[in-house]
């Protein structure tokens, strides 16, 4: 009680007024910078810093692969972590320095507090990620990952080695680049209890529909799914080669208790079949191509017509539409008729690309009340 | 009292002056608020001692209740993040923390004390302000802090936190 003796100064503030006005710090070289000002500022700066890293170069990795021999709990502080470096900036670091590799797993194992992880890194760092997914005190708070491992020669990676993400208890949001899985790819995992992923993404994958079906049958509640590729799949594809839409959509039926999104772009997904997706009772969100819903044209006849899930509010058609004539003309028959089809149908969106004549003439003509967007 | 039950209060600071206040403005310190409330009935007949705090900054912190007195009550520990990481800070407020750096501190420290959240937050946020941009050297400077690190511990220290350096 009584004056203070003393003037104040920053570093005498109390620590907890201090880590406040440490938080506030817009940019990290705001916090890296205080980190270089004393004792007492580094040791409520640094915790900050290493609550959210990314590594752009391998040996920023290196160095903090280090320091954790120094400062074990380090790793635990860390709640965001993103690595992102590609092959090129790679190859002489690592021959000199062979022997370190296997740091790269250890030391995210040592992030046991983990929430977000993403991986972008060439692929030969990665082996001995993939049993971290399958541990049981390894990334037990892990909510968001994303992995796309880079191979050499530009190929699709296993991802039969980092399977176990899948059966991960409390991951919600999974995105996966540029891997492959074949049928087997599951044999080797048990099944588990259910678990928490609600959003999956597959860019420019390369996966087996019967694969993928196991796949979605461990989430509890998917409710989002988005699978995309280029128009020529670069390798071409090998394991979902010949796949169609309907095995995809087959495929996905695992999830069809809780799916409310589907958004597909994979213009190579072909197949003469029309869609049947009466069971996604809970789907809203519908996206994909024209050709790709009815079914291309086709020699053979048309065994039964499209069935859209009940609920569906909005319909998304990659454009362009009506290209194939057959498909043009169920198009046009399905919107003039949608008022029974599809009850909750709001909207009908085709992005990029024109719309026939025929098709927006079907949408005045049509019962029910949609309207048509063209972006 | 004449204008009825406790309109306004009295404070003393740690140097012995009296402050009288009225009740709406003191109750932006939570502490005051909590004390008055456990006190409701009794007779409020002497000063409510704040011991920490001396009257020059007692007073600007007076000060900054006087114009905030109307402000919404912020809803109990509000910390998300969108309004952590921002600096903004109002353009009144801006120039009410345009004193000296030992002020500021006091402001601080005393808003800590008083438990008036709104005013730790803008003073955190000047504060951060004067940080923004400037190099370890620079901010030794503006905040007067001798460093205490070896040239060796600098250096790891350098090397270890390198990939955030242009962040």
């Amino acid at each position: 009680m009584g004056s203070t003796p003393l003037p104040i100064t920053l570093d005498s503030l109390p620590k907890e007024i201090l880590i406040q006005i440490l938080g506030h710090l817009p940019a990290q070289r705001d916090v890296y910078a205080t980190c270089l000002v004393n004792h007492r500022l580094n040791s409520f700066a640094d915790p900050i810093l290493y609550k959210s890293i990314r590594f752009d170069q391998p040996k920023h990795h290196f160095t903090f692969s280090e320091s954790l021999v120094k400062r074990p709990r380090r790793g635990s502080l860390i709640m965001d972590v993103r690595l992102e470096y590609p092959s090129s900036e790679l190859s002489d670091f690592i021959f000199q320095r062979e022997s370190r590799i296997d740091g790269f797993s250890h030391t995210i194992s040592t992030m046991s507090n983990l929430e977000t992880l993403e991986i972008s890194v060439p692929e030969r760092l990665c082996h001995g990620i993939g049993t971290l997914f399958n541990g049981p005190f390894d990334l037990a708070c892990l909510r968001t990952c994303s992995l796309f491992y880079q191979r050499e020669d530009g190929g699709y990676w296993d991802l039969k080695e980092n399977i176990h993400i899948f059966g991960h208890p409390t991951l919600e949001t999974l995105t996966i680049t540029r891997a492959r899985l074949d049928q087997k790819g599951f044999e080797s995992v048990e099944q588990p209890s259910e678990t928490a992923l609600t959003t999956l993404k597959l860019i420019n994958c390369d996966i087996n529909d019967d694969a993928l079906s196991e796949l979605l049958l461990f989430p509890d509640a998917l409710k989002e799914i988005t699978i995309t590729h280029s128009a020529t799949p670069e390798p071409p594809l090998e394991e979902s080669a010949n796949a169609t839409m309907s095995d995809y959509i087959l495929a996905l039926g695992s999830a069809n208790h809780s799916l409310e999104s589907i958004s597909i772009d994979f213009p190579t997904l072909g197949g003469t079949k029309a869609l049947r997706m009466r069971e996604f009772e809970q789907l809203h969100t519908l996206e994909l191509r024209d050709y790709q819903l009815f079914g291309q044209s086709s020699s053979a006849a048309r065994l039964h017509s499209v069935a859209l899930p009940p609920n569906l509010e909005t319909l998304k058609f990659w454009g362009p539409v009506g290209v194939d004539e057959e498909v043009c003309e169920l198009l046009c028959y399905e919107i003039e008729n949608m008022g029974f089809l599809a009850r909750k149908l709001r909207r009908v969106v085709v992005e990029g690309g024109g719309v026939p004549e025929v098709v927006r003439e079907a949408c005045g003509k049509a019962e029910g009340s949609f309207e048509l967007v063209v972006r | 009292m004449s204008e009825g039950p406790a309109q306004t209060i009295v404070l003393q600071s740690n140097d012995n002056v009296a402050i009288t206040v009225e009740r709406k403005v003191a109750e932006r310190s939570m502490l005051i608020k909590n004390m008055l409330e456990d006190l409701a009935g009794s007779e409020l007949d002497s000063a409510i001692p704040i011991p920490n705090v001396n009257e020059s900054v007692l007073k600007k912190v007076i000060e900054w209740c006087e114009h905030h007195k109307n402000d919404p009550q912020t809803a109990a520990d509000d910390d998300s993040d969108s309004r952590k990481k921002t600096t903004d800070i109002e353009e009144w407020d801006q120039k009410f923390m345009q004193v000296d750096q030992e002020m500021l501190f006091e402001i601080i420290l005393a808003s800590n004390y008083l438990d008036i959240k709104p005013l730790l937050d803008v003073g955190c946020k000047t504060v951060a302000n004067m940080i923004k941009g400037k190099s370890p050297e620079e901010i030794r400077k503006t905040f007067n802090i001798t460093n205490d690190f070896t040239p060796e511990e600098e250096e790891q220290i350098r090397r270890e936190n390198e990939w955030a350096e242009d962040r």
